[in-house]
């Protein structure tokens, strides 16, 4: 079998960590190969070194059986490799033709020629059955749409190998299988595609063969088909993992959040809430999917009280605390794992350990007449350290030492600490790795099966539907759709969840 | 108060003046706003600029036009050291161009004792001035006539110079290189184009026409170098860069205003109203603080709207 890319016992250091150490990766001509791994595993720079956004230490990368030195992505370019980034690399307020043809537009003179690049970019989406508008201003078109655009591009730069890091991330069930057809379109042309992704059973859906890395070196690679998702989770954690979380029976006690009613005021560049109706009750785990954008920053703020309802009324354990003050609300019984852990979630210049007290600093035994007991301190976020598993030496460390995962097992403790009655847990394993995703989402069921109540907000429909007693849909500020565990399967979901279906009753 | 007073076409004439060597600096200005370059150095290239031609008039034979074109040449270069230190060195915009300023300020003075020998002003005797334009066939039209006759050409020029730099960010290749830059770099870097590249050749660009714009301002208005002569001119074209929303029409537009404000402020002065000049001078600045005001309001208005 001919080789598209050969990258040869690839060595890359960065001060103080080996990001790649002696990698080999093969794809095969006209494939599509998944690369799996946690984050931080080193997907992420071998395929920038590939692309010549950075360059490997030691080792031999051969394209299509030639060995080239890859200084840039001009040179990639040229090689015919295009990638597409987990964040998109678009130009905000250009429209989409403009976006296409960065960099590589067909000109008379110095001057853009237009007319001719439209005529090529509208056969290229004949051919691959993909339709975009070419004339909309990119801020204004969807996630899957900005995908496209960015497949387009790389299709316009007539590419022979696609790199997709993270592709699906952003994506809603439909749309990733959109974008699993457009693969298989694109391999049927002959186009090499590397898949980068953590989601097991994208992975087996859909490549052709797969390569497993951890901790920077390959740890596994094969053909799909002898693989499985209890198989591919040994080699990317390495060890055995447990995806059954681990319920007791579900029995709802009396409401402890109730919020009827409430609205929020429109604010630049976000999507208000209407007329809000939902109950968490003890010992349940309400789970709110959506779209993101589509008005659960504001469900999440207004019920912390970062922004205030402009209608409606917000309890919590039957007394109103709609106008009570964030720190108020928290001594009520609240918590709230803020859905970004590093814009609100955290400091990221303060120790581990005063992110861990944020929340209770003001308190004694932590301090008196606002003076810090810092024995006390110390010793508790210690405690906390040990208990919730934060993997640093010592708290006294400033938080960004961190990785990802153990940042939000700081946020996690904090919020956990407090013995909330009711937690909000926004986008609780958004960056986070399969091994903190087991060990949050476990303590998550642990905290519902001791009585209290959670209301879950997450982008990724899989963990809505594998914690949630209750699922309710959330489309452009309001809830259109209630379901119960079981009720409703990730299509149907989906529907309610782009606007294409909605309940014309629900009880909240 | 007389209408008349306030648009009649001496004061517009002196207007345009004005505003010409705000309109050149902006240019540059322009092309840095939209690479996603804060460039407040503008205001020390003009100083230099204004310098650089008349120390040429001064050390040789008095001409103007080669004057305005080492003080071009000249300030470009100088520009350089402002790309070094925020392309190559990845200085803060904003203080890189603080430094710049101050840097300007001293070294021109310093420049004007070590090499002309000149303390705090200089006004060289030898100068040949390029005659303005007579343009006859002009005068039967009304107003327009009236306000481009008896201009020097570098006004017209300066005004073709934003429409044709208006027409290479709209249209072409390197235009779009340079928006792409200022919309997102990774779109730019992940496209193939070459960020460092693009990044020099604005900031030279800036260079050359703030240069243009110094020059001007010395050698073709004033007929004098002073000390720290640019006066805040390269911040005030800074403004209209903003408010102009980097578009060079509307930019065009923003600097006939502040233009026309200061010779409002000459035309009271003259007229012998009362008010003291150091508050007519004050003019302009308040005019530039309340458009600010109106214009922040507006986008923001603009976007409550569209959600």
């Amino acid at each position: 079998m001919a080789y598209a890319i050969e990258l040869q016992n690839i060595t890359k250091r960065f001060p103080g960590v080996i990001a790649n150490d002696q990698v080999t990766i093969l794809v095969g001509e006209g494939e599509i190969h998944g690369l799996i791994g946690e984050n931080g595993a080193g997907k992420s720079t071998i395929m920038n070194i590939l692309y010549g956004l950075t360059q490997a230490d030691e080792g031999i990368v051969r394209i299509f059986g030639k060995e080239q030195f890859i200084a840039s992505p001009n040179d990639a370019i040229r090689l015919g490799i295009g990638m597409i980034h987990q964040h998109f690399m678009l130009m905000p307020n250009q429209t989409v033709l403009r976006n296409i043809i960065l960099g590589s537009a067909p000109r008379k003179g110095p001057v853009i020629d237009e007319k001719k690049a439209r005529i090529q970019i509208e056969k290229i989406m004949e051919k691959y059955c993909m339709q975009v508008n070419l004339d909309a201003v990119v801020s204004q078109i969807s996630v899957g749409e900005k995908q496209k655009v960015e497949i387009i591009k790389a299709l316009y730069r007539e590419v022979r190998i696609l790199i997709l890091d993270e592709p699906t991330a952003v994506l809603t069930p439909a749309e990733t299988d959109a974008l699993i057809e457009t693969m298989r379109k694109l391999k049927e042309q002959g186009c090499t595609i590397v898949f980068i992704t953590h989601k097991l059973k994208e992975v087996l859906a859909a490549t052709d063969r797969v390569t497993v890395m951890r901790k920077g070196v390959v740890t596994g690679f094969g053909e799909t088909k002898d693989m499985n998702v209890r198989k591919l989770s040994e080699l990317i954690v390495g060890r055995e993992v447990n995806f059954d979380i681990p319920f007791g029976a579900y029995c709802p006690g009396e409401t402890l959040l109730e919020l009827s009613g409430v609205s929020t005021a429109p604010r630049g560049g976000r999507m208000p809430v209407k007329e809000i109706n939902l109950k968490v009750k003890r010992g349940e785990i309400v789970g709110v999917a959506g779209v993101e954008g589509n008005g659960q920053s504001d469900l999440i703020e207004v019920i912390a009280g970062l922004i205030a309802a402009d209608r409606g009324g917000i309890t919590l354990c039957e007394k109103d605390i709609s106008k009570l003050s964030i720190r108020q609300r928290r001594l009520n019984g609240l918590s709230h794992i803020p859905e970004d852990r590093l814009k609100t979630g955290t400091s990221t210049v303060c120790s581990i350990s005063e992110n861990l007290l944020l929340n209770k600093y003001f308190l004694t035994p932590f301090s008196r007449h606002g003076i810090f007991n810092h024995r006390h301190i110390k010793q508790h976020s210690k405690l906390l350290c040990d208990k919730f598993l934060v993997k640093t030496p010592d708290p006294s460390y400033e938080l960004k030492t961190l990785s990802g995962g153990n940042m939000q097992k700081v946020v996690f403790a904090r919020e956990f600490d407090t013995e909330p009655s009711l937690m909000i847990a926004a986008q609780p394993t958004r960056g986070v790795d399969i091994g903190a995703i087991e060990y949050i989402h476990g303590k998550l069921a642990e905290l519902r099966d001791s009585g209290k109540g959670i209301l879950l907000i997450s982008a990724e429909l899989d963990e809505i539907m594998a914690l949630s007693d209750r699922i309710l849909v959330m489309y452009e500020g309001e809830i259109v759709a209630e379901f119960h565990r079981g009720e409703a399967d990730e299509y149907e979901i989906g529907a309610y969840m782009l606007g294409a279906k909605r309940q014309v009753a629900h009880s909240g | 108060m007389d209408l008349d007073l306030l648009f009649n076409a001496s004061v517009i004439s002196s207007a345009v003046r004005i505003a010409t060597p705000l309109l050149l600096a902006a240019l540059g200005c322009i092309l840095c706003e939209k690479a996603g370059i804060t460039n407040l150095a503008i205001e020390g290239f003009m100083l230099m600029g204004s310098f650089i031609s008349i120390a040429y008039i001064t050390k040789s034979d008095g001409s103007v036009l080669i004057a305005l074109l080492a003080a071009m040449l000249g300030t470009m270069i100088y520009s350089g050291l402002f790309g070094l230190v925020v392309i190559k060195f990845q200085a803060n915009h904003v203080v890189a161009s603080i430094a710049m300023n101050l840097l300007s300020v001293g070294l021109t003075t310093f420049l004007l004792q070590a090499m002309l020998g000149a303390q705090g002003m200089i006004r060289p005797a030898n100068i040949q001035k390029i005659p303005n334009m007579e343009l006859d066939f002009l005068e039967n039209i009304p107003f327009i006539g009236s306000v481009l006759h008896n201009q020097s050409f570098i006004v017209p020029l300066a005004i073709f110079m934003a429409i044709a730099l208006h027409f290479v960010i709209k249209k072409t290749v390197y235009g779009m290189n340079v928006v792409s830059l200022g919309e997102s770099e990774g779109a730019a870097r992940s496209a193939g184009i070459s960020v460092k590249k693009v990044q020099w050749s604005v900031i030279l660009l800036s260079g050359l026409f703030s240069g243009l714009a110094g020059a001007y301002l010395s050698s073709v208005i004033l007929s004098e170098f002073s000390m720290n002569m640019v006066q805040g001119r390269g911040f005030t074209a800074y403004t209209a860069v903003i408010f102009g929303n980097t578009n060079a029409i509307l930019v065009w537009l923003v600097t006939l205003l502040f233009g026309w404000a200061e010779a409002i402020g000459v035309q009271l002065e003259l007229a012998g109203i009362g008010v003291p000049s150091s508050i007519l001078k004050m003019f302009p600045y308040v005019l530039a603080i309340i458009v600010l005001i109106i214009s922040s309001v507006n986008t923001k208005r603009r976007k409550e709207r569209k959600k």
